[in-house]
């Protein structure tokens, strides 16, 4: 960290804000002299995919929450403390958005853009399209294609789905999932206890593709969702059930 | 099952974090084949179940593939080193991992080979659609 992001008046004069807390007027001093601070950890936190106004908003109630729960009696500095708090803030904001942090910003913009090419392809071809048509119609390479797709499947799926600005695909594919309901047999059930903890259109996915053995495509179509999506939930319940499972 | 010609063949640590990098070995092996990519996802997803099983039912030290490829179908064969009194079990055949893999491949078939532990293999054929 950088002396410009410390405060700018001298130690005692903090302090003595600090003690005239909850006192507004002095909270609003200190959220402004700690401000850069926030605004610093905002700059670090960008060009992953969130606006840079959104991370300092984010990072300022981190500062603020840090403001009010600062007990200088345990003797951490409270730019230590505040450090910490906004940093949990921001990876917060990330998560509640569905974004895995550790990936770095160009796999995740590069996984945006397959996300799109594929599922529009697929669209149009009514088929799944090959790693190579998708590099060449995205122009990218067929690794990054690859890599993208692997990261994609990690993403929660209505994260990925709902920001796409494609209003009539998620509209269409929020009808008729949560009304249709399918018999699953108790045999079914029995193989795997866990499937009972499912979102019901998990289970059902699960149930027509390795009970009744339909293809991803006939799912999608029975339940109006994307491929894609039918895709990353199959994944996606399949991890559940082996984290259920303790295993792999 | 058909023996097809070993495109790779990789050995990792017997523990669930490197099954991930088995996996994305298959996926590179399949997108060369052209494999469309619910065809690839579906063989990262017969991969990990499969490791998984074998990982539960096998104490072993060592994960093995080994993948053959051909003009029209990948085949993967996962082993590993420990053993197992019985292998493939009646439990093992019964579990809902192996019901997975059975789903998502075109032939599953659980081995053992002389001097090897107990393995699962399994045959993806490319399914080419209106091209």
């Amino acid at each position: 960290m950088s002396g410009a992001t410390g405060p700018s008046r001298p130690e005692e004069e903090i302090s003595e804000l600090f003690g005239r807390l909850p006192d507004p007027a002095a909270r609003e001093e200190l959220a402004k002299e700690f401000l850069p601070l926030a605004e610093y950890f905002a700059r670090r936190f960008s060009g992953r995919g969130e606006p840079v106004d959104d991370l300092t908003q984010t990072a300022s109630l981190g500062l603020l929450n840090a403001i009010d729960r600062f007990d200088p009696e345990r003797g951490v500095p409270f730019s230590t403390y505040a450090a910490a708090t906004i940093v949990g803030e921001l990876k917060r904001h990330f998560r509640d958005r569905g974004w895995a942090l550790r990936v770095p910003r160009n796999v995740q913009e590069t996984a945006i853009l397959v996300n799109r090419t594929a599922s529009s392809m697929w669209q149009n071809f009514g088929r799944a399209p090959t790693v190579a048509e998708i590099a060449s119609f995205a122009d990218i390479g067929e690794d990054d294609v690859l890599q993208a797709l692997d990261a994609l499947q990690a993403y929660t799926t209505d994260s990925l789905d709902a920001p796409t600005g494609d209003a009539t695909s998620t509209a269409a594919e929020s009808i008729g999932s949560e009304d249709r309901s399918f018999e699953v047999s108790e045999e079914w059930l029995s193989i795997a206890p866990a499937l009972r903890d499912l979102p019901e259109r998990e289970r059902t996915i699960l149930y027509l593709r390795f009970f009744e053995g339909r293809t991803q495509t006939e799912i999608a179509d029975e339940l109006g969702i994307s491929q894609m999506h039918v895709s990353r939930l199959v994944s996606q319940s399949l991890e559940k059930l082996r984290e259920k499972a303790g295993g792999v | 099952m058909t023996d097809l010609p070993t495109a790779v063949s990789a050995e990792v640590p017997a523990i669930p974090e490197f099954v991930q990098v088995l996996r994305n070995i298959a996926a590179g092996v399949a997108a060369r084949l052209d494999m469309p990519i619910d065809q690839i996802e579906e063989v990262r997803l017969a991969i990990t179940e499969a490791a998984s099983l074998l990982l539960d039912e096998v104490d072993a030290t060592s994960l093995r593939m080994t993948i053959g490829r051909g003009v029209d179908a990948i085949d993967v064969r996962l082993s590993v080193d420990g053993d197992a009194d019985a292998w493939p079990s009646d439990r093992a055949l019964a579990s809902w991992p192996w019901l997975v893999v059975k789903g998502l491949t075109d032939e599953i078939q659980a081995e053992r080979h002389d001097g090897e532990g107990p393995s699962i293999r399994f045959t993806k054929r490319l399914e080419r659609a209106d091209r």
